[in-house]
């Protein structure tokens, strides 16, 4: 499969929202990620297609791989499809940059580590060393992607009540008994 | 009486005397006010109402529900994250409760270099009736948690001016989501004393309501018009119109000059969208040793700050930097930490033991504002260029935090940024002198947005007059941040509700005279 044509537009630096990534332009899909996109990504996605929650689901155990410190890591919560919904209430133009964002990581980042293979087909050390080629790039824009992914994978990440006993947090206290209300 | 959008199923057309667009900090006094006075007032409020059994202490749900632009409104390149609150209260529902005034060399400079005739006595009796009504009072000690402790730890040590803020809570609990909204009613926002003593002098408020543009019609007064907007995502429902004989914009410094923009009074005003002040501050993360336990996330988020680097002159303005004590949700602490991956996870895994601050650097105006206008209102674009001067501020402002830290035993201490690795000692300390700003790897947050509809006596340097009266336009007014000339203080509820206070008892004597 050929890589989508990107043209020079879809770089140029526009309202960098949410995401922290870059508009697409309309109409632009990921059209990648394996023919069998639609068969591993689950049912009832609000905002994303198939092709980009495979993608984003790799992106997502990259950022918050599991094991290590503690066990749970992105794919324990489903983070990709957490995000998806988190992402409902959001503007369109965010939306696309998201999309674009997912586009970059999918083809580009890895060129930029010198894989010359697609992000969601990459083992975890590979897709690793490329969102490391992002945060270090020269380039502002991967810089920009590198930022606007992580900053989702982490929010969503650790708003999940799965994440919290491993840190020590104890959530929230509304609804329990021993808070004043 | 308080009309929530989702209430509202027919369009909405309106006579009223006065319009106030906007519910926080400023809105709120002044719709307080004029109604106690008798002068019938509809305010339109652009968020949703949320009640103190609607606070649900998670980021995720609280944050996209209470802030502007689900508290993602960037920078243009998104170096900068410009919080504001957009609820009924506003600001004052989500801010960290410290009760600053405007220092009075603020004040003076502004009288020197802008030109504002600004009489301090009458300023002083505005601020006590704004204390009054919010309740300010000097936080206990015993509400300074160890995370605020740590840092005046730190400061005593090396012999540095410390200070424990003000604050208008009332029965804290301590939970610690004071910037999400409080769930047990003790911050005393706007939410609370002005807008509902407003409504029961008979000022009607409508929540999930957005006004687009007030122009000014051919026999006087205003024609406001805008839409009942969906809560979340604030796409239009109904068309709202509201005809007004004097219309009040407070919608924060952002959205303020935009409403002016929309509506064909900008033309001649060339200080529209200019001047803007962020004010941007950075994180600076502290890991201690494993047996001091400092839960950063419960008591007062914010109690306590260093003042020895306060520099506030007459000539300059705002000055120097200071550092305060700050905490917040996990995923907000998590997704501002720099790394991911394995090496993220020990950090986080860490979190007990560390401890937050956020440095704030005034900054002399130096951004600016456009708009376009879509389905869901207006997107702004904000661009912002940091002075040299600035940050060099920023660098040393950086390297007293971490000294302060590991004066108090920090075993390292991070910054804002995906590329700068931490100082491990105070020998490292030169290192934040070279402290990097690059986009994408440097992130800034923002929460005292100013200017932008700067008050002077001149049009073509300003918006508004010494009235808050915008220039050439009788009856229409400007009564939050964007009015002020520069930075009026490291914390702006108090001034913006100063000011507010002000403003409106000159807007009452100029109707009875």
């Amino acid at each position: 499969m050929e890589m989508p044509e990107l043209s020079r537009r879809v770089f140029l630096r526009r309202s960098v929202q949410a995401a922290g990534a870059l508009a697409l332009l309309p109409g632009l899909a990921i059209g990648c990620a394996g023919e069998d996109a639609a068969g591993r990504s689950p049912p009832g996605l609000v905002v994303l297609d198939a092709s980009q929650w495979v993608v984003l689901d790799a992106v997502a155990d990259a950022f918050v791989p599991a094991g290590g410190a503690f066990e749970a890591g992105a794919r324990s919560v489903d983070l990709a499809t957490r995000i998806d919904a988190f992402l409902a209430g959001e503007r369109p133009d965010v939306l696309r940059g998201v999309g674009a964002a997912l586009v970059v990581l999918e083809w580009l980042a890895p060129l930029a580590a010198g894989r010359a293979a697609r992000f969601s087909t990459l083992d975890l050390a590979g897709r690793s060393a490329a969102v490391d080629a992002l945060r270090t790039s020269r380039i502002g824009l991967l810089r920009e992607v590198y930022a606007g992914m992580k900053q989702l994978c982490l929010f969503t990440f650790y708003a999940c009540d799965a994440a919290w006993p491993a840190i020590g947090y104890d959530g929230p206290l509304v609804g329990r008994a021993e808070a004043r209300g | 009486m308080i009309a929530q959008g989702a209430e509202l199923r027919a369009p909405v057309a309106r006579r009223t005397h006065t319009l106030v667009v906007g519910s926080g900090a400023g809105g709120a006094v002044v719709a307080h006010a004029l109604a106690t006075a008798g002068v019938e007032t509809v305010v339109a409020e652009e968020g949703g109402w949320f009640r103190a059994r609607d606070m649900s202490q998670r980021d995720d749900e609280m944050l996209p529900a209470l802030y502007r632009g689900r508290a993602q409104q960037l920078t243009r390149d998104g170096m900068i994250n410009v919080l504001q609150g957009s609820c009924f209260g506003g600001s004052t529902v989500i801010n960290s409760a410290d009760c600053e005034p405007t220092p009075e060399p603020v004040y003076e400079h502004w009288r020197r270099h802008h030109g504002l005739a600004l009489d301090a006595a009458e300023l002083r009796e505005s601020q006590a009736r704004v204390e009054s009504m919010l309740g300010v009072v000097p936080i206990d000690a015993t509400q300074v948690n160890r995370n605020n402790g740590l840092l005046l730890e730190g400061a005593r040590r090396l012999g540095w001016k410390t200070q424990v803020f003000a604050h208008n809570r009332a029965g804290c609990t301590g939970s610690g989501y004071c910037l999400i909204g409080c769930a047990y009613d003790a911050k005393q926002g706007a939410h609370l004393n002005y807008l509902p003593r407003a409504v029961e002098a008979g000022a009607d408020v409508y929540t999930d309501v957005r006004i687009e543009r007030v122009v000014p019609r051919g026999g006087g007064g205003f024609l406001a018009s805008g839409a009942v907007v969906s809560r979340g995502a604030r796409s239009a429902r109904l068309p709202f119109e509201v005809q007004a004989e004097r219309a009040v914009l407070a919608a924060g410094a952002v959205h303020s000059p935009a409403i002016l923009d929309a509506s064909g009074v900008g033309r001649g005003l060339p200080a529209l969208g200019r001047n803007v002040s962020l004010q941007p501050q950075m994180s600076v993360a502290a890991l201690f040793p494993e047996s001091v336990d400092v839960v950063a996330w419960r008591g007062i988020p914010q109690s306590a700050y260093c003042t020895e680097f306060d520099d506030h002159t007459a000539e300059h303005g705002l000055g120097g930097f200071r550092f305060e004590g700050i905490s917040g949700g996990m995923s907000q602490v998590a997704s501002g930490l720099g790394g991911f991956g394995a090496a993220h996870k020990e950090t986080m895994a860490r979190a007990r033991h560390g401890a937050l601050a956020l440095l704030l650097v005034p900054d002399a105006p130096s951004g600016s504002l456009r708009w376009t206008r879509g389905e869901r209102g207006f997107a702004p674009r904000i661009d912002y260029r940091m002075r040299e001067e600035w940050v060099a501020r920023l660098r040393r402002g950086l390297r007293a935090a971490a000294q302060a830290y590991f004066a108090a035993g920090a075993r390292e201490v991070r910054f804002g940024s995906e590329v700068f690795e931490p100082l491990r000692g105070e020998a490292e300390l030169d290192r934040a002198l070279a402290f990097p700003i690059r986009t994408g790897v440097t992130h800034f947050l923002s929460a005292h947005v100013q200017g932008s509809c700067r008050m002077g006596a001149d049009p073509r340097g300003s918006v508004v007059d010494l009235d808050h009266q915008v220039h050439g336009v009788p009856g229409l007014y400007v009564v939050d941040a964007s009015v002020f000339p520069t930075s009026a203080s490291a914390h702006t509820m108090i001034p913006v509700m100063t000011f507010a206070d002000r403003a409106v008892r000159r807007m009452l004597a100029r109707s009875a005279g």
